[in-house]
C-alpha cells in the first residue's frame, strides 16, 4: 500500500480537502492508499516515510527523496482531473 | 454544515481597502468583535499570510481563504469579505505572484482535520465561478448573504 503525505500551510484546512479527494479517488479506482496530513514546515522531517508528497502551498523546505505534486488545481478546479490522474499514477 | 456559525453579520462589504493586510485586519477584527475568535487571531492571520499566502488563482474571480491555527478560535465560523475594488493577495501555490482578489473567505476552524463538510462547501463555492461572479457583483448585502447561505449551509 502506497503512503501519501499531504501538506499545506497550517496542515488543517486545504490539506484536509485534498487528502479527502485523494482517498475518494483511490477508493473509486480500487487503489489501496494511506493518506496523512501535515504542515509544510514538517515536511522535511516526515517525507522520507512516504511514497509521494502532495502540497497546496509551495514547498521550499529543501530536498526530499520522494516525488512532489502540486495540488492547487484540486482547490481551484482548473485541470483538477489532470492533477488527480498525475497523483494516482504515482500510487498504482 | 455541522456546527459552523454563519449569518449575515459575518458578511462584510469592504470598500476602500488598499492592501491585503487591511482586508485581513478588517475581517479578523469583525470576527473578534463577534467573539468568534481570540484577540491573538488577527496577528496570527497576518503572520501566516506572509509565510503561507492563501490567494487562489481561479482564472476568473480570485478568492483568498485566510485561516490560522485552531488555538486562536473560540467558535468554528467563517466570515466573508466582499471587496468593492480588487485587492492584491499573494498566491498560495506561487507566493511571489500577486493576484487580484474580489472575495475573502476567512476560516476559523476549531479542530484540525475536521469541518470537512464546510471546507468542501467552500471549495465547491470557489469552483462555482458563475456563482462567485454573481456574489461579488451583488451590491445589496442581504442578497449576498442569501447567495452565500445557499452554497455554504
Amino acid at each position: 500500500m502506497k503512503r501519501v503525505l499531504v501538506a499545506c500551510g497550517n496542515g488543517i484546512a486545504t490539506s484536509t480537502v485534498v487528502a479527502t479527494k485523494i482517498r475518494e479517488a483511490c477508493e473509486n479506482h480500487g487503489i489501496p492508499v494511506m493518506v496523512s496530513q501535515c504542515k509544510l514546515l514538517e515536511v522535511e522531517s516526515k517525507a522520507d516515510d512516504f511514497d509521494l508528497l502532495v502540497t497546496t502551498g509551495k514547498f521550499t523546505g529543501g530536498s526530499v527523496s520522494v516525488p512532489v505534486v502540486g495540488a492547487i488545481n484540486l482547490l481551484t478546479g482548473i485541470n483538477e482531473d489532470v492533477t488527480l490522474e498525475e497523483i494516482l499514477s504515482h500510487l498504482k | 454544515m455541522e456546527g459552523i456559525k454563519f449569518d449575515s453579520r459575518q458578511v462584510l462589504m469592504l470598500k476602500g481597502m488598499e492592501n491585503d493586510e487591511q482586508v485581513l485586519s478588517a475581517v479578523a477584527d469583525a470576527m473578534c468583535e463577534m467573539g468568534l475568535v481570540k484577540e491573538t487571531y488577527k496577528q496570527a492571520i497576518l503572520d501566516r499570510e506572509k509565510e503561507f499566502p492563501t490567494g487562489l488563482n481561479t482564472g476568473g474571480c480570485n478568492i483568498a481563504i485566510p485561516h490560522a491555527d485552531v488555538t486562536h478560535v473560540n467558535e468554528a465560523s467563517i466570515c466573508v469579505g466582499i471587496l468593492e475594488e480588487p485587492v492584491m493577495f499573494h498566491a498560495m501555490d506561487e507566493p511571489e505572484d500577486l493576484i487580484p482578489v474580489k472575495m475573502v473567505i476567512m476560516l476559523a476552524l476549531k479542530e484540525a482535520h475536521s469541518h470537512l463538510d464546510m471546507l468542501q462547501k467552500v471549495v465547491e463555492l470557489i469552483q462555482d465561478q458563475a456563482m462567485v461572479k454573481q456574489i461579488v457583483e451583488t451590491e445589496e448585502k442581504e442578497m449576498v448573504c442569501e447567495l452565500l447561505k445557499k452554497k455554504l449551509l
